[in-house]
C-alpha cells in the first residue's frame, strides 16, 4: 500500500495494515513526545496515534479531507500491538512480488537505510518501501534524510 | 443406550482422568466434587454405576455409599470405592457401608474398564 | 490431554501448599489431629494420582510417606522433627519433579531422591503388604489346559442386593467362560405377603465346561463372596455337557424338582446342605454429614476475566445510555437509566470482588522462606504476619509474589543481624520481620518491617556517588538518600551472598510495583530497622472517578482520593505569590493542570479547585469545570514509548459519546510537580 506523507510517497506491506480510519477526535496525552499525536477511540480500544509527518522530520501541515489514520499492526518486543499513523493521504493498494523490492544503493543515498527495506517501482517512480515494525517501534525521529548530508 | 457413570472425587485431576478413560469407552459421565454434590445427581436421572473416592471433604465415600443405599430407586446402584488402602479392615468397613467393590488407587486402566464392564450391562 | 495434565500440575502445587502450611503449623502443635488429617489427605491424593499422570517418582515418594502419616493418624507414632524434615525435603523434590516432568534434572537430584526414598522407607517400617483387590480381578490367564467340567453352587444371601450387586450379571460371566448349563431355583421365594422386595431369594446351580481354571470361576464372585455361599468343584475332565446322557440326567433331576447337588451330579446322592439363610441384614445407619465449611466453587480464572470484560463493556454502554436519556428528557427513561446505573455499579463491585484473593495465600510461601533462610544463615528470625484476610485482585497478587519475596530476603539477609551482634547491641536475640497488609482510601498497603540494622542514608549516598549515580555535591534529604537504592546498578551488600545475590534488584522491585500502578517507599533508622511500604490500587480495571474538563479535554481523577471541590477566582490564582492556596483556613499547595499539561486555551473566570489526598497531605488541582462522578473502565494505553508522560496516566476511558478521557494518577503528578519545583529552586 502506498501513502503520502508531506511531499513524499512511501509504501508498506499490506499485511501490517489493520484498517484505515478517517481523521477522528484525537485526545492529546500530556508530556508526550511531539510525534505522539495522542489517542483515539477505535471501537472501544484506545489507539495511540503517531503523527508521521513529525516522525519523519517534515513540517506539519493542516489537515485535509484526505488526511487519515492508517491503523497498523506492528510487532514490538515480541508483542503485537496496534498503532495509528496519521498520514496525508492513502494512494493505492497494489500487488508486488518480493523481488520487486530492490535494495537501496548504499552510496549516494539520501536516506537512512535502517528503516527502509528497499525501493519499489510503481509506474514511473521509485518509492521507498518502509520497514513498518522498525519505523514505529522506535522512540527516535526517523531521519528520512541522511543526517550527514549537507 | 449409553450407560451413565457418576464419578465422585474432590481432586479435579482424578475426575478428569477417570472421565476421559470412561468417556472414551463410551459411557456417559456425571461428576461430583464431593459426596454432597454427588447426592444431588440422584434426582431421577439414570445412574448405572458410581465410582467414588474414599477421602473427601464434607462427605466421604463411605457415607456417600450409605446415603445412596437409602435413596429410593437407587438402592441397588453398584458402587466402586477407590482407595489407596486395601487392608482388610478397610474392606470390611466398605462392605458394611454397602460398597460393591473396592479398587486400589492408583488403578490400572484395563482393570478399571473390565470391572466397570462387569458391573454395568 | 495437555490441559488435563496442566490442571494436574496446578492442583498438585495447591496440595503441596496445603501440605506445607500444615507442616509449619504442626511444628508448633504436633498433636493437632486436624492438621495431621490435612497432611495425610494431601499425601493420599498425590499418591493416588501422580503416577497416572506420568509422575512415577512423585508417586514413589508419596507412597510410603502416606503410610507414615497414616501411622501418625492411628497413633502408632507421632509427628517428629525428623518426619517434618523428610516431608519438607520431599515437598521440595516434588516441586522440582512437577516442573521437570518427573525428571531428576538437577545434578544432586538423583542422589537426593534415592536418599529420601530410603529414609522414608525406614520411617515407614516394613514394606506395605499391599495386595490391591484390583489385582485379583486382572485379566484372566488362558491356560493351555484341556477343558474341565465344574459344578457351581451359587447361593446368595438375602442381602445380596444391598451392595448393588446383580447376580444375573454374575451368571452371565459364567456363560462367558465356556459352555454352561444353569439351573435357577425359586423355591425360596416366600408367599407374596411375606415377600421382602429387597431380598434375594433365588439361588443357582450351574455346570460349566471351561479351559479356565478354578480361580477364574471364583473370581467372578469375588465381590460378593461374603454375601453368598459359593461352591465350585471340578467334577470331571473334559466336557461332560457334551454327553447327551449326562445332560438329560441332570435335566431330569431338575424337572423333578430334586436338588441338583454335587453328589447328584457325580451320580451319588448326597443330602442337600440346607443353607442357613443368613439373616444378618446389615443395618443401614443414616449418617448425616455435617457441613461445616463455607461452600465455594472453583472457577477457571479466564472465565472470571471474561465476566469482568463484559461488565466493563456494560459500564461503557451505560454511559452512552445515560447521555441519550439526558438528551431525550423522557422522565421514565431517565429513571430507568438511573436504576440501571445503580444495579450496574453493584454488579461491578460484586464481579471485581470475585477476582479478589486474600493475601494469606502469599503468606504461607513466605513463612517457609523465612524459616529456611534464617536456618541457613544461623539467624533467629520470626515472621509475623498481619492482615492476611486483606484481599487483592488475583493478578496483582501473582505479580507481587516475587518482589515481596525479594524484599523479605533483603531484610533477612542484609537487615537483621546475627544473634551475637544483636545481643551486643542490646537487642533481643530473635529478630522479627513483620509483613502487614491493610486497606487505606482506595488502596491496599503492604508493609515489610524489620528490626534489623537499618540503612544509613549517608552511607548510601556515598555509595551512590562512588558508583557515579549522583553528583558528589548533591544535597539530598534522608528520605531521598534512602530512595537511591532503587536506582539501577546500586548495591550496598559488602559481599555477595548466595541468598539474595548482590542485593541487586531493588530497581526491579520498584519497576514491578509500578507496573501494577503501585508505589514503593522506604523508611529506615540505623540500628532500629527498616520499613518498606508498598501501596497498590484495589483493582486494575475499573475505578470510581470524578470527571473534569480543561478546555474541551476531559480527564478523570480517582474519586477515592478526592476531598472537596471549591470554586476559585482565576484572577486570584494568576496573581498568587506562592504555590499555596488558602482554603478554609488551611494552606494547601496546588497544581494547575492546565499549565502542567501545557494545554491551549484560556482558563475561565471561575475555576475549580479540587483537593485531593497525597501521602497524608492535601493537594489541590485546578481545573476548568467538574462534570460529575463517573465510573471509569480503564483501558490501557499501549506503552509504546517509555516514560514520556505515560506514567502520570493510569489509562484512558471511553466516554458515552465515544471520546476519550485520560485517567490521571494524581500522586504521580504531584511528585513530578514537586520535583520540578525542587529543581526550580536550585
Amino acid at each position: 500500500m502506498s501513502f503520502k506523507v508531506g511531499q513524499e510517497t512511501f509504501a508498506a506491506s499490506v499485511t501490517h495494515v489493520h484498517e484505515i480510519l478517517e481523521l477522528t477526535k484525537i485526545t492529546k496525552i500530556p508530556h508526550a513526545p511531539a510525534f505522539m499525536k495522542g489517542v483515539t477511540n477505535l471501537r472501544g480500544t484506545v489507539l495511540p496515534v503517531v503523527d508521521t509527518r513529525i516522525k519523519f522530520g517534515f513540517p506539519t501541515v493542516e489537515a485535509t479531507p484526505d488526511t487519515c489514520i492508517i491503523v497498523l499492526n506492528i510487532t514490538v518486543h515480541d508483542k503485537s500491538i496496534l498503532v495509528g499513523a496519521l498520514v496525508d493521504a492513502v494512494i493505492e493498494v497494489f500487488d508486488a512480488m518480493a523481488d520487486d523490492i530492490k535494495p537501496l544503493p548504499s552510496i549516494g543515498s539520501k536516506y537512512n537505510t535502517e528503516f527502509i527495506k528497499g525501493t519499489i517501482k510503481v509506474g514511473d517512480d521509485f518509492i521507498l518501501f518502509l520497514d513498518i515494525d522498525k519505523v514505529f517501534s522506535t522512540e527516535e525521529l526517523i531521519q528520512v534524510q541522511d543526517s550527514g548530508k549537507d | 443406550m449409553a450407560k451413565t457413570i457418576l464419578i465422585v472425587d474432590d481432586f479435579e485431576s482424578s475426575r478428569n482422568i477417570l472421565e476421559k478413560t470412561l468417556a472414551n469407552a463410551g459411557y456417559n459421565i456425571l461428576k461430583g466434587e464431593d459426596g454432597k454434590e454427588a447426592l444431588k445427581r440422584f434426582d431421577g436421572s439414570a445412574i448405572d454405576l458410581v465410582i467414588t473416592d474414599l477421602n473427601m471433604p464434607n462427605m466421604d465415600g463411605l457415607t456417600l455409599t450409605k446415603s445412596i443405599r437409602e435413596i429410593r430407586n437407587y438402592q441397588y446402584v453398584p458402587v466402586i470405592l477407590l482407595t489407596t488402602s486395601t487392608k482388610s479392615d478397610q474392606q470390611e468397613l466398605a462392605k458394611s457401608a454397602g460398597v460393591t467393590m473396592c479398587m486400589a488407587k492408583p488403578y490400572n486402566v484395563e482393570t478399571l474398564l473390565m470391572t466397570v464392564k462387569k458391573m454395568i450391562r | 490431554m495437555d490441559t488435563i495434565h496442566d490442571k494436574f500440575i496446578e492442583e498438585a502445587k495447591e496440595l503441596l501448599l496445603d501440605l506445607e502450611k500444615a507442616l509449619l503449623e504442626l511444628e508448633q502443635t504436633p498433636q493437632d489431629t486436624k492438621l495431621i488429617e490435612q497432611a495425610f489427605r494431601a499425601m493420599h491424593t498425590l499418591k493416588g494420582t501422580s503416577s497416572m499422570f506420568g509422575f512415577v517418582k512423585v508417586g514413589n515418594l508419596t507412597h510410603d510417606l502416606e503410610t507414615v502419616y497414616e501411622f501418625i493418624r492411628n497413633g502408632k507414632t507421632t509427628f517428629t522433627p525428623e518426619i517434618q524434615h523428610v516431608t519438607f525435603s520431599s515437598v521440595d523434590l516434588i516441586h522440582e519433579l512437577l516442573a521437570t516432568n518427573d525428571e531428576l534434572a538437577a545434578e544432586d537430584s538423583p542422589e537426593r531422591y534415592k536418599n529420601l526414598i530410603e529414609e522414608i522407607k525406614k520411617l515407614a517400617g516394613t514394606l506395605e503388604d499391599n495386595i490391591p483387590a484390583a489385582d485379583q480381578s486382572s485379566a484372566v490367564k488362558i491356560h493351555e489346559k484341556t477343558a474341565q467340567t465344574y459344578f457351581i453352587s451359587f447361593r446368595p444371601k438375602e442381602t445380596l442386593f444391598s451392595r448393588g450387586a446383580n447376580p444375573l450379571y454374575l451368571i452371565d460371566d459364567l456363560y462367558a467362560l465356556g459352555k454352561c448349563l444353569v439351573f435357577p431355583h425359586f423355591e425360596n421365594i416366600p408367599a407374596l405377603n411375606l415377600l421382602e422386595e429387597h431380598n434375594c431369594y433365588l439361588y443357582w446351580k450351574a455346570l460349566l465346561v471351561t479351559t479356565q481354571d478354578i480361580s477364574a470361576i471364583k473370581e467372578i464372585f469375588i465381590f460378593v463372596e461374603d454375601l453368598c455361599t459359593l461352591e465350585v468343584h471340578a467334577v470331571a475332565e473334559g466336557d461332560l455337557l457334551a454327553s447327551g446322557d449326562f445332560t438329560k440326567a441332570i435335566d431330569d433331576i431338575f424337572k423333578n424338582k430334586s436338588p441338583i447337588t454335587l453328589g447328584a451330579v457325580t451320580d451319588s446322592i448326597r443330602g442337600e446342605k440346607t443353607n442357613a439363610k443368613g439373616s444378618d441384614k446389615t443395618k443401614k445407619k443414616v449418617v448425616v454429614a455435617k457441613d461445616n465449611s463455607i461452600s465455594s466453587i472453583r472457577v477457571p480464572s479466564d472465565k472470571l476475566d471474561g465476566v469482568i470484560n463484559i461488565v466493563s463493556e456494560l459500564i461503557t454502554l451505560q454511559a452512552r445510555l445515560t447521555l441519550i436519556a439526558e438528551k431525550n428528557s423522557d422522565p421514565s427513561l431517565v429513571t430507568v437509566t438511573e436504576d440501571f446505573e445503580k444495579l450496574l455499579r453493584q454488579l461491578r463491585d460484586t464481579s471485581l470482588g470475585m477476582c479478589l484473593i486474600p493475601v494469606e495465600t502469599l503468606y504461607t510461601r513466605f513463612q517457609r522462606l523465612v524459616r529456611d533462610l534464617s536456618k541457613d544463615l544461623h539467624k533467629d528470625i520470626k515472621l509475623i504476619t498481619e492482615g492476611g484476610d486483606t484481599e487483592l485482585d488475583k493478578s496483582i497478587i501473582e505479580n507481587l509474589s516475587d518482589p515481596i519475596l525479594h524484599l523479605l530476603r533483603n531484610s533477612i539477609d542484609h537487615g537483621i543481624e546475627d544473634t551475637a551482634t544483636r545481643v551486643a547491641k542490646g537487642k533481643s536475640k530473635q529478630g522479627f520481620v513483620r509483613l502487614k497488609s491493610f486497606y487505606a482510601t482506595g488502596s491496599v498497603i503492604i508493609t515489610i518491617q524489620d528490626d534489623g540494622k537499618g540503612m544509613d542514608s549517608a552511607k548510601i549516598k556515598a555509595k551512590a556517588v562512588e558508583k557515579g549515580l549522583i553528583q558528589p555535591d548533591a544535597i539530598l534529604s534522608d528520605k531521598e538518600g534512602l530512595n537511591l537504592i532503587f536506582l539501577p546498578g546500586f548495591s550496598t551488600a559488602e559481599k555477595v551472598t548466595e541468598v539474595s545475590g548482590r542485593g541487586v534488584g531493588m530497581d526491579v522491585v520498584r519497576q514491578k510495583v509500578e507496573e501494577l500502578r503501585g508505589e514503593i517507599d522506604i523508611e529506615s533508622a540505623v540500628d532500629k530497622g527498616t520499613t518498606i511500604t508498598v501501596r497498590l490500587p484495589l483493582s486494575l480495571s475499573i475505578i470510581d472517578g470524578l470527571l473534569i474538563k480543561i478546555g474541551d479535554t476531559s480527564f478523570v481523577l480517582p474519586l477515592a482520593l478526592v476531598h472537596k471541590c471549591y470554586e476559585i477566582n482565576h484572577e486570584k490564582l494568576a496573581s498568587a505569590y506562592s504555590d499555596l492556596l488558602i482554603i478554609e483556613g488551611e494552606q494547601i499547595p496546588y497544581v494547575n493542570l492546565r499549565d502542567e499539561f501545557a494545554l491551549s486555551g484560556e482558563a475561565p473566570a471561575i475555576e475549580q479547585a479540587i483537593t485531593m489526598e497525597y501521602e497524608g497531605q492535601k493537594v489541590a488541582f485546578i481545573v476548568d469545570s467538574i462534570v460529575g462522578e463517573y465510573q471509569a473502565v480503564l483501558k490501557p494505553i499501549t506503552n509504546l514509548y517509555k516514560g514520556h508522560g505515560h506514567d502520570i496516566v493510569f489509562g484512558a476511558t471511553i466516554m458515552g459519546d465515544g471520546s476519550i478521557a485520560l485517567v490521571l494518577d494524581t500522586n504521580r503528578i504531584v511528585k513530578q510537580h514537586s520535583n520540578k519545583i525542587l529543581i526550580k529552586h536550585y
